[in-house]
């Protein structure tokens, strides 16, 4: 799983140096640039929005936060290069808001424009801010409330618990959500393409699918692993200091009431993240699906927007989606019980490279590789699935070994030493212990799999559409009304997802870049 | 003889289910008090109303002369000047052992104030340490430190020596009474070992579902229980069912004396503690191909007879406690008895013994439903 990263590597490093040299200058510094200043500024907006909304529904008498709790990550079901086609398509250039404008005052007025920095640090302020929100609102639940008891106990007023206490106990939580944050900006594709910001994937896809050249964009992808292999290291050094909080009492910290005023605030704030991350996208997208319907294009035949096209992109998602998590899950296994059973995490933690990486990168990587060694295999679907595989095989390993974290070794001998054949014990021990957690495994790689994007586009054998590849096609030409369906379609397929998110609250499903 | 010093007069408090109170409860300057009660009978609430983590629905709450809690005052938990020590110490997790000590003090004071409180405990040089790295008995001690730094006025203890291993509590406890005592600090601490708190408190209070069942000493809740309840509860003592008939009591131990009053045929309980009751084994032929000694079913009028304080039945459980047993009885009428038997004497099980009371004057209770 690591081959492609150290391919990559091996390639931009092994590049010459007057390349480096040029490349550097012209276009290494300003792209770091941009990527950094986008990475720092969406993951400083969505720890505040995060940390404020998990402290809302958490502690504090909001109306309604028993429903806020869980529709503020059901953003997470819209891939979010939809959200972002869906935020273009509304506020854009001669986007439905100017059209509405100009029905109504029959004057056109200019939207200012949604391209650039600010559009994309809003959309991808949307779009993470559930991870930070997810963890922060795990850890104040887990929270011992008798702590912030024994700081008023010993006299501490407000504030001071505030700032010597709970923040303080947050603090990894919040460095972890801060960090996916921040490697989920710089991998993300989807949203600075549509919002024309130019980051490192974008400069990489570019090179790649334009002028196909491997090692400019080798020597960018390095510089690009580099960050977030910093970023990486950062959080696994954070990860393992300071999570030593722990729930004892059971005893819940009456929450905080809001007046009137801090109510309306909240409230328009939860209203306005969900109109951002929800409504609106939903909204446009079935909009633009009935106008499709009301008024036909003639060049749909050409969209191949009829049903049948429809279902035979559904039919290749579902097709590679599901191969994917299949063979996921399948690899995953010996690693996984590798890891749990014998305490062997070496492979598990080189296994999860994967994950961090764009998926931009890990086209090129295979690209390179399948290009060299297995021509064959190039542009085949076999290249995508593998490549839909290394992408999400953290989230097969991580299910399978939690899996089997709940089937301690303790219990197999308990079940051989009641006279149980080895065969039996899996079928009525391991089997239905371990089968919540691989079916949740499977679904999560399949779901991201199935919205996965700029692999995709740069891997698919040619006339092999998917679901994502169509809309995005349409859209980037500015067909909204040809996207529509299949990005409803898309929607649609996602809704399980919202299962996983309710059962686990966890940040793992990603939005698809 | 001090004022009250703490004064809980009427307090009543609803907590969904549950209800504390009515009662009424003072502790004097300096006094070691032990809250004694089952789980779920409102001691660690009753402590949170001190500290002021509950609201009262009802009474007041008085700590030095200051009404901290009725229907129309109410002062926050953080300036009521009273030390909490939670069940699991609630340590800060993210603060070293001098920076938890250290967290009531004002900056200027607290560098000396920390190293006299970690001698005080016994945790010189400890200073740096965090709490996970410290054991269960470490813990405690930084907790109580932290909560004494602040020079407290009333100390609360909840369930201290809960979450230490068993062979380290007596330690503990006995290294806690001497540096309460010391340091003469008005104390109350919750626990549902009465072990614990006869060792160490003053008065105990005794709570059952939210009442107050009896404040007292500890020899005077042995002796004199005010309610079966505390009877019950503490040292284990067995309730014999009787009846009035003249002037004594007739139950399946034989007649005990009556020692107040009652009307002629009046059902009571009365109690006998296990050191109270002697047992004499009754010869049983040895290798008896026949089973055990027939149960008591058999025979109903076999209850109340025989001689004067004596009775038979079957040994039923032993369990060992120290250098003493505590024997179980059934006795023929069905009622079950419990003696305290030096080790050394032998009553097997399933043996049949006979039964004796060693007092004929015990106290009586009105039956249970009654």
């Amino acid at each position: 799983m690591a081959l492609p990263l150290i391919v990559t590597l091996w390639r931009g490093l092994s590049t010459e140096f007057s390349l480096w040299a040029t490349l550097w200058q012209a276009r290494v510094l300003p792209l770091l640039g941009n990527s950094l200043a986008l990475a720092g500024a969406v993951t400083l907006g969505s720890l505040v929005l995060g940390v404020l909304l998990a402290w809302l529904v958490e502690r504090t008498d909001l109306p309604g936060r028993k429903i806020f709790g869980p529709l503020l990550v059901a953003t997470l079901v819209i891939p979010c290069y939809l959200i972002a086609i869906w935020h273009v398509s509304f506020w854009g250039p001669g986007g439905l808001l100017e059209r509405a404008l100009a029905a109504l005052l029959g004057a056109s007025i200019k939207v200012p424009t949604i391209y650039g920095f600010v559009g994309a640090w809003l959309i991808l302020v949307i779009a993470t801010y559930p991870y930070v929100y997810t963890l922060a609102r795990a850890a104040l639940r887990s929270l011992d409330p008798q702590l912030e008891e024994a700081a008023r106990s010993l006299g501490a007023h407000k504030l001071k618990i505030f700032f010597k206490v709970t923040l303080p106990l947050l603090a990894p939580a919040l460095a972890a959500g801060g960090l996916l944050t921040a490697v989920y900006v710089l991998s993300d594709y989807g949203v600075v393409a549509t919002l024309r910001y130019e980051t490192f994937t974008t400069a990489i896809y570019k090179q790649l699918a334009g002028r196909y050249d491997q090692a400019p964009a080798a020597l960018l992808s390095t510089v690009l692993i580099a960050l977030t292999v910093i970023l990486l290291v950062i959080q696994q050094r954070l990860w393992g200091r300071g999570r030593h909080y722990y729930k004892a009492s059971q005893r819940a910290l009456p929450l905080v009431r809001l007046s009137v005023w801090g109510r309306g605030a909240a409230m328009g704030l939860v209203g306005l993240v969900l109109f951002f991350g929800l409504i609106l996208p939903s909204g446009v997208s079935l909009y633009w699906w009935l106008e499709s319907i009301a008024r036909p294009n003639p060049a749909a035949a050409l969209w191949g927007s009829s049903l049948a096209d429809l279902l035979r992109y559904a039919g290749n998602s579902l097709f590679s989606a599901a191969t994917a998590a299949t063979l996921a899950l399948v690899l995953a296994w010996p690693i996984a019980y590798r890891a749990v059973r014998y305490e062997q995490h070496g492979l598990t933690r080189l296994a999860q490279a994967g994950q961090a990486l764009p998926g931009v990168l890990i086209a090129l990587a295979l690209a390179l590789l399948l290009h060299r060694f297995v021509p064959s295999l190039y542009f085949t679907i076999w290249a995508l699935i593998f490549a839909y595989v290394i992408r999400f095989f953290s989230h097969a390993l991580q299910a399978v070994e939690s899996g089997l974290a709940r089937v301690p070794v303790r219990l197999e001998e308990a079940a051989r030493s009641l006279g149980r054949s080895t065969v039996s014990i899996w079928r009525r021990v391991t089997f239905p212990l371990v089968a919540p957690s691989v079916a949740a495994g499977w679904t999560l790689v399949f779901l991201n799999a199935l919205r996965e994007l700029p692999a995709t586009l740069l891997l698919r054998p040619p006339g092999f559409d998917t679901l994502p590849v169509r809309l995005w096609i349409a859209a980037g030409e500015g067909f909204y009304a040809q996207a529509a369906a299949p990005a409803l379609v898309l929607i649609i397929l996602s809704l399980p997802m919202l299962y996983l998110l309710r059962v686990g609250d966890r940040p793992e499903v990603r939005h698809g870049d | 003889m001090a004022t009250d010093f703490v004064e809980l007069r009427g307090v009543r408090v609803r907590l969904g289910q549950f209800e504390l109170g009515p009662f009424s409860l003072s502790v004097k300057k300096g006094e070691l008090v032990a809250v004694l009660g089952p789980s779920g009978s409102g001691k660690t609430t009753l402590l949170r109303l001190i500290a002021g983590f509950e609201r009262p629905n009802e009474g007041s709450i008085v700590i030095d002369g200051h009404v901290v809690a009725d229907m129309t005052h109410w002062v926050e938990p953080e300036d009521r000047g009273v030390g909490m020590v939670f069940q699991d110490y609630a340590l800060f997790p993210h603060l070293t052992v001098a920076q938890n000590i250290a967290f009531g003090l004002n900056k200027g004071d607290s560098c000396a104030r920390v190293s006299e409180l970690l001698k005080l405990v016994g945790l010189d040089g400890f200073a740096g340490r965090y709490p996970h790295e410290l054991s269960g008995g470490e813990q405690q001690r930084v907790a109580l430190a932290r909560s004494l730094a602040t020079n407290p006025k009333v100390l609360l203890l909840d369930e201290p020596f809960s979450n230490l291993d068993a062979d380290l509590r007596p330690k503990m406890r006995a290294e806690l009474k001497l540096l309460l005592q010391r340091l003469n600090c008005t104390t109350i601490f919750v626990t549902h070992d009465q072990e614990e708190a006869f060792e160490l408190a003053d008065r105990v209070a005794v709570l059952k579902a939210g009442r107050l069942e009896q404040i007292d000493t500890p020899e005077n809740l042995y002796r004199a229980p005010a309610t079966r309840f505390v009877a019950e509860f503490i040292g284990h003592a067995n309730l014999l069912k009787g009846r009035v008939r003249g002037s004594c009591i007739e139950t399946a131990l034989g007649c005990f004396i009556l020692t107040r009053p009652l009307p002629e045929g009046t059902l009571v309980d009365v109690m006998v503690r296990p050191e109270e009751v002697e047992l004499e084994a009754l010869a049983t032929p040895p290798f008896s191909p026949s089973p055990p000694a027939p149960l008591p079913s058999e025979g109903e009028g076999a209850g109340v007879r025989g001689p004067k304080g004596k009775g038979e039945g079957l040994v039923v459980a032993r369990r060992y406690r120290g250098g003493m047993q505590l024997i179980t009885v059934r006795l023929t009428t069905g009622e079950a008895v419990r003696s305290l038997q030096p080790a050394g004497t032998h009553f097997p099980l399933a043996s049949k013994v006979r039964v004796r009371v060693k007092t004929d004057a015990p106290l009586i209770f009105p039956p249970e439903g009654l």
